[in-house]
């Protein structure tokens, strides 16, 4: 049986051993300020061809699933981890690529991006991962003041435990790596309970472990 | 205007040996009457900005040159032509100077028009009147920004919070400053022009270069496209949260000098992004200072002041990045929990020379085999109120080692000769010619 396609994305990020726990002692804090026993580096996944391309078929197909065939003329990647993956997806779709920059810099309608496109352009927003969507909003004004219709905002993890993330769509979620981490015991199962306990409650562990507690 | 070309590199020298030897001797008696100790000291409005105005009206009259003062005491020298009812072809710097500053800021640019003035009157055969404007109050170190209070007060710019701003280190005003020295403080105050734009032909102003452009390219003389404007925030303040250096965490923290170093370093990213699109653009921060009675080592600064200031020969490239600058502040007050206060912006308006005397100026650098390098001015000018008050306008640069605003100023009197040749001839050529619009 082939399984899921986040299930299998999941095993990948494990595999390439992309998944670091703290359990005991200080935790993580993302640069967002949530305070997290468990912190997954996407990005980490460039440096495998084989993963990388199989990560990215998989995307592909739940891209086309969550918005249809041809739905948009350009994909824009996140500076700055977004952007290989979003380089890919515009190769393998041959559309164009937009980079949006943390930043503006200078003067002008594209003072926040790179590469060049037409106002009304159906654009796609990619990113490595989210946590409680703020910086994605960032990126999607940038487009949106330079007059792209962000049709969706993807990305390839979203933790969807800090609330929040509206409309943005995922290959794979924390819950799917925790299961699948489970399912092929590809973490102890201590720090796998207490990042499960973080999972059902992450506003009140970030809180209780010096994190913000809210956005 | 081919007139003046004729054999490149071969049209013979205004000056003569008396005119030079007299220039020496004017910039060597206003050292003697102005050396403090380190460097040159005239104030604005002071005794020794006066002093240096006497010397000069002493020799321009000993040439037989009319002199008079206008309402804010400036110094005219005048050379009438046959035809005096035309626009005149004038010329002037100022005398101040900074304090411990250089003899040749704008001594140089009055100098070098008192012997145009006296070459004119030795060769005759001028249809316009010839002028010299002896300026003063230049220099913002005295009593603050916007200065050029002697040029101002030509176009009636002058305003109450002009008159009402205090000496440095003192309680007097400029006002005060100004009636001692004799001005018609009725007139000024009542804000009428003393000139019209309109009672000038051209004006042409010699400067010594403040930058380094001229020496590094090996040219002795520049002829000016444009001045830069600027705009001056004398005193923004980040407000954020004073905390324990130890106790706070990064994330609940709004450190004030943390906001300010990302403000000044996007800025500075802006800045080396717009200039590789073309802009022109500087951008200064001269001051930051946190508050000497709530700052320590350990104490997360609440609260940090500084100035900023950006300068362009673009009045929308300074509008942009203003907006720019401001959309900055909103942007990491936000995200870093803190609030800037731009306070007021001080602007003083870009300015663009004549493209026509541009082009006199730099034929009579070719006709006389002067290397000459057309540039903007980087440094505020007299002559940028000339312009924007709509007089046809441009500068004469003289190359100037180690900058102004110092001691160190070097300019080389050869330097100055060459210059003053093509501020002078152009001068004059203007003035021989009765007919013509306004360039």
């Amino acid at each position: 049986m082939t399984p899921a396609p986040a299930a299998e994305a999941a095993r990948i990020v494990l595999e390439a051993g992309a998944v670091y726990t703290r359990t005991s002692g200080d935790p993580f804090f993302f640069s967002s300020g949530w305070a997290s026993p468990i912190f997954i580096d996407i990005k980490r996944l460039i440096a495998f061809p084989e993963a990388r391309d199989r990560l990215i078929a998989l995307a592909l197909a739940r891209i086309e699933a969550l918005y249809g065939e041809g739905a948009f003329d350009q994909i824009a990647g996140c500076e700055l981890a977004g952007v290989p993956f979003a380089a890919i997806v515009a190769d393998r779709l041959r559309l164009p690529l937009v980079v949006a920059k943390k930043q503006s810099r200078g003067f002008g309608r594209l003072a926040q991006l790179e590469g060049a496109f037409d106002p009304g352009a159906r654009t796609l927003l990619i990113d490595d991962l989210t946590t409680d969507g703020r910086t994605k909003a960032n990126f999607r004004r940038a487009l949106e003041a330079a007059e792209a219709d962000v049709v969706g905002v993807f990305v390839l993890l979203d933790y969807r435990v800090f609330g929040a993330g509206g409309d943005i769509g995922s290959l794979m979620t924390l819950a799917d790596i925790l299961a699948a981490a489970r399912a092929h015991a590809l973490l102890e199962p201590g720090p796998l309970g207490v990042i499960e306990a973080f999972a059902a409650d992450a506003a009140g562990w970030s809180r209780r472990n010096g994190g913000i507690g809210g956005v | 205007m081919q007139s003046f070309i004729g054999e490149i590199g071969s049209a013979p020298l205004l000056f003569g040996a008396g005119e030079r030897a007299l220039a020496e001797q004017l910039f060597a008696g206003l050292k003697a009457m102005s050396f403090d100790g380190v460097g040159i000291s005239r104030e604005t409005y002071g005794p020794g900005e006066t002093q240096a105005m006497a010397l000069i009206e002493t020799a321009a009259k000993q040439h037989g040159l009319e002199t008079c003062w206008d309402a804010a005491r400036n110094l005219i020298v005048r050379l009438p032509g046959a035809a005096p009812e035309l626009p005149v072809a004038a010329t002037g710097s100022h005398v101040d100077s900074v304090p411990e500053g250089g003899n040749y800021d704008g001594a140089a640019g009055v100098i070098a028009g008192l012997m145009t003035l006296i070459a004119a009157k030795r060769l005759g055969g001028r249809q316009r009147t010839l002028e010299l404007y002896v300026l003063r109050g230049e220099e913002s170190a005295w009593y603050g920004g916007p200065c050029y209070f002697g040029s101002r007060a030509l176009f009636g710019q002058l305003e109450a919070s002009d008159f009402a701003s205090a000496r440095r280190g003192s309680d007097v005003t400029l006002g005060a400053a100004m009636a001692a020295c004799g001005a018609d403080m009725a007139a000024l105050t009542a804000g009428a022009p003393l000139l019209r734009p309109e009672h000038f032909q051209a004006w042409i102003e010699l400067h010594i270069e403040q930058g380094p452009v001229l020496v590094a390219k090996a040219k002795p003389v520049g002829i000016v496209t444009g001045i830069r404007g600027n705009v001056r925030h004398r005193r923004v303040v980040c407000r954020g949260e004073a905390a324990h250096s130890g106790a706070v965490p990064r994330w609940l923290r709004h450190d004030a000098v943390l906001a300010m170093a990302e403000l000044l370093m996007r800025i500075d990213e802006h800045w080396r992004v717009l200039l590789e699109w073309g802009e022109d653009l500087v951008v200064t921060s001269g001051i930051v200072e946190t508050n000497p009675r709530e700052h320590a080592v350990s104490r997360v600064p609440g609260e940090v002041s500084f100035a900023l200031e950006y300068r362009s020969q673009d009045a929308k490239t300074l509008q942009s990045f203003g907006a720019l600058i401001r959309s900055e502040c909103d942007q990491i007050g936000a995200k870093r929990g803190v609030a800037f206060d731009l306070g007021p912006a001080l602007p003083t308006k870009p300015a663009k020379m004549s493209e026509d005397l541009v082009e006199r100026a730099a034929a009579v650098a070719a006709a006389k085999a002067i290397p000459a390098e057309i540039m903007p001015s980087g440094a505020g000018h007299d002559t940028a109120v000339f312009a924007n008050a709509g007089v046809p306008a441009t500068m004469i640069f003289v190359r100037n080692e180690h900058g102004s605003h110092n001691p160190n100023e070097a300019m080389d009197m050869a330097d100055f000769f060459l210059g003053a040749e093509v501020l002078g001839q152009t001068l004059l050529d203007i003035a021989v010619q009765p007919e013509g619009d306004r360039p």
